[in-house]
């Protein structure tokens, strides 16, 4: 919308969550959106809703009333089956226009992202991108998405106090799921799906996706990271390997993703995945704030390196001054040493985690 | 065939810092480079120039010193390159900012591809690609980690990157596509190269009247956000227990103190 003066702007109410799904489920990022939407839409005393396009809505409109929703616009067409950028936008321009939510909220994800840029300019609205939280003044009615900048030096505060709706980003594991009540009930608006004019201008092929079992790096409760030092491809198998022994997930930093040793979606950081582990062991990691800032919400974090004024040890709960080519093949032996000695009940019953 | 590159001049990210007193980040002593995602963007079109002969036009807004860098992008194999730029244009979020770029790739005539970094490395929005192709009203894909063209159908097949995935997209031209970071290893240039291209080479600048644009759209006036508050990260920083020493007796305390923080629960 074009600037709304200020005594038109009690027109535009509620708080808007657009689903991100693979076909029978939401994913985690929409529920974590639902979240901190229903969270701005009890201060702000209004409604919170959410829009599902989808070949099939219904299972995911159950699941985004039972994660918060008050109220579920729902599109129901093949050309929804995969997410694609203008099909989308179509169809929630005209739809904002119309219920006027005063708040957009949608994932920091690479479909989120690809559909707040264009619908920002769509609408001539403003984007909060990639917030790491999300506040609102209950006066103004304006929210304050922060967000950390240069390679997360600051935090910047941004707002979209002229335009609306205000429309947000944020990344995943940034907000916790509401634990879900599926015997919420609430109101359900079937939206319709105009006639298309044409195919459309991109054409999604395939989706395919890594199998099911497969564990994101965003849900580990351990994770093995290698920074620069660990010096060799080889030793990052070493590092694998302890991961294996750990029941843990193998990360790294952005040099090292950038050389090939490890995937691009196993890295930690400002560019790669949040995590919230209990635990965290970096290996050769210097502890740049474009890394660390994704590990803020670990317990425990450990780090081994050999500079003692590594800006890791400032924020490591367990400081290992030395040689990570020593180090790693040591502590990998002291592992398995351990595991064995638990598997034939050398060790003590341990306390259950408080 | 007609590529165009949209390139941003940052610091380098290693050397920026932040002054918590003042409140304000230091460029100071960091050096102007070309954006790293931007210097993937490039690299494609320079990949697909030397299979097809499209030419390779570079795009960018900012102050009168990106030349410099546009002109190093020349050495690395652009054919032209333009810069806009304006005191104007000064605050400008991602609405004007993709406006602007959309207006000078227009200006230049249009192109069949626009290729764009997925992110910049200051202020990572990641937004920018999508504005330029909704005001250019192109056809976009992004995040993308390979692409092929396919010039019979006048399309180009992208291979989108998703969070434990991957999306084939088939798209009709022209199109914009934002370049996955890391994606490809841009290519060396000499220093000579570069040197001479800087000596010699000078981009055609323009400014918002150039382009058309009336100053309400532009700047902070044309900018539907703003930054309100600027504060320093909060300090991430915990009380180490240090260990030392011998390697196998520091492996043998790291897992102790490990153990002891219950980090072992649930393992084996």
């Amino acid at each position: 919308m074009p600037r709304v003066p200020p005594e038109s702007r009690s027109d535009w109410r509620g708080v808007l969550v657009v689903a991100e799904h693979r076909g029978k489920a939401l994913m985690p990022i929409t529920r974590e959106l639902l979240a901190k939407g229903h969270d701005l839409a009890e201060r702000l005393s209004t409604t919170l809703n959410c829009a599902v396009l989808a070949a099939d809505p219904a299972p995911l409109v159950k699941e985004a009333i039972a994660y918060g929703a008050d109220r579920v616009f729902c599109a129901a067409s093949p050309r929804f089956e995969h997410y694609n950028t203008e099909p989308y936008v179509d169809l929630l321009a005209p739809l904002i226009l119309k219920e006027r939510p005063e708040a957009l909220l949608l994932g920091g994800t690479r479909n989120g992202r690809d559909l707040a840029g264009r619908l920002a300019v769509r609408l001539t609205s403003g984007i909060g991108a990639d917030s790491t939280d999300i506040r609102v003044n209950t006066e103004t009615r304006n929210l304050e998405m922060v967000k950390p900048a240069f390679g997360g030096l600051i935090l910047a505060a941004i707002v979209c106090e002229n335009h609306r709706p205000q429309i947000a980003t944020a990344r995943p594991n940034v907000f916790s799921p509401l634990p879900p009540d599926w015997k919420r009930i609430a109101q359900v608006t079937r939206v319709e799906v105009p006639e298309a004019k044409g195919r459309p201008r991109t054409r999604v092929v395939r989706e395919t996706y890594e199998p099911e079992g497969r564990a994101r790096i965003e849900d580990a409760k351990v994770v093995v990271c290698v920074g620069r030092g660990i010096g060799s491809p080889e030793r990052v198998e070493t590092a694998a390997e302890l991961a294996r022994c750990l029941t843990a997930q193998l990360a790294s930093t952005r040099p090292v993703a950038d050389l090939g040793w490890v995937p691009h979606n196993q890295m930690i950081g400002q560019t790669g995945a949040f995590v919230r582990p209990s635990v965290y062991i970096g290996f050769g990691v210097s502890g740049q704030v474009a890394h660390t800032i994704g590990l803020a919400g670990t317990r425990t974090i450990a780090a081994v390196n050999k500079d003692p004024k590594a800006p890791i040890f400032a924020m490591a709960d367990i400081a290992v001054e030395g040689d990570v080519s020593e180090i790693l093949p040591a502590f990998l032996e002291e592992v398995k040493r351990r595991s064995k000695g638990a598997a034939q009940g050398a060790l003590p019953e341990r306390p259950p985690q408080a | 065939m007609k590529i165009a590159v949209c390139v941003k001049v940052v610091p380098d990210p290693s050397e920026i810092t932040f002054d918590p007193q003042t409140k304000t980040v230091s460029r100071r002593n960091a050096r102007n480079i070309l954006n790293a995602a931007d210097l993937n963007a490039l690299e494609w079109a320079l990949h697909l120039k030397a299979h097809t002969g499209a030419t390779v036009w570079t795009f960018s807004m900012g102050p009168p010193f990106a030349a410099q860098n546009l002109a190093d992008t020349i050495a690395m194999g652009a054919d032209d390159a333009f810069l806009v730029s304006d005191r104007a244009l000064a605050e400008s979020d991602t609405l004007p900012t993709s406006l602007a770029l959309a207006k000078a790739i227009e200006k230049a005539g249009g192109a069949d591809l626009v290729f764009c970094g997925d992110e910049t490395s200051d202020s990572a929005t990641g937004q920018v690609p999508a504005s330029i192709a909704e005001h250019l009203n192109y056809a976009q894909v992004t995040f993308a980690r390979d692409l092929v063209l396919e010039p019979e159908k006048h399309a180009v097949r992208v291979t989108r990157e998703l969070e434990g995935g991957q999306s084939l997209v088939e798209s009709d031209l022209p199109c914009v596509i934002s370049i996955l970071s890391g994606s490809n290893r841009p290519r060396y240039t000499l220093f000579a190269t570069r040197q001479g291209a800087r000596a010699s080479f000078k981009p055609k600048v323009w400014g918002i009247a150039d382009l058309g644009l009336p100053r309400e759209v532009v700047g902070a006036a044309g900018s539907p956000t703003r930054v309100s508050a600027v504060t320093a990260a909060p300090s991430a920083h915990r009380e180490s227990l240090r260990i030392k020493g011998p390697a196998r007796e520091a492996a043998r305390k790291l897992a102790e103190a490990l153990e002891a923080r219950g980090a072992f629960e649930g393992v084996h």
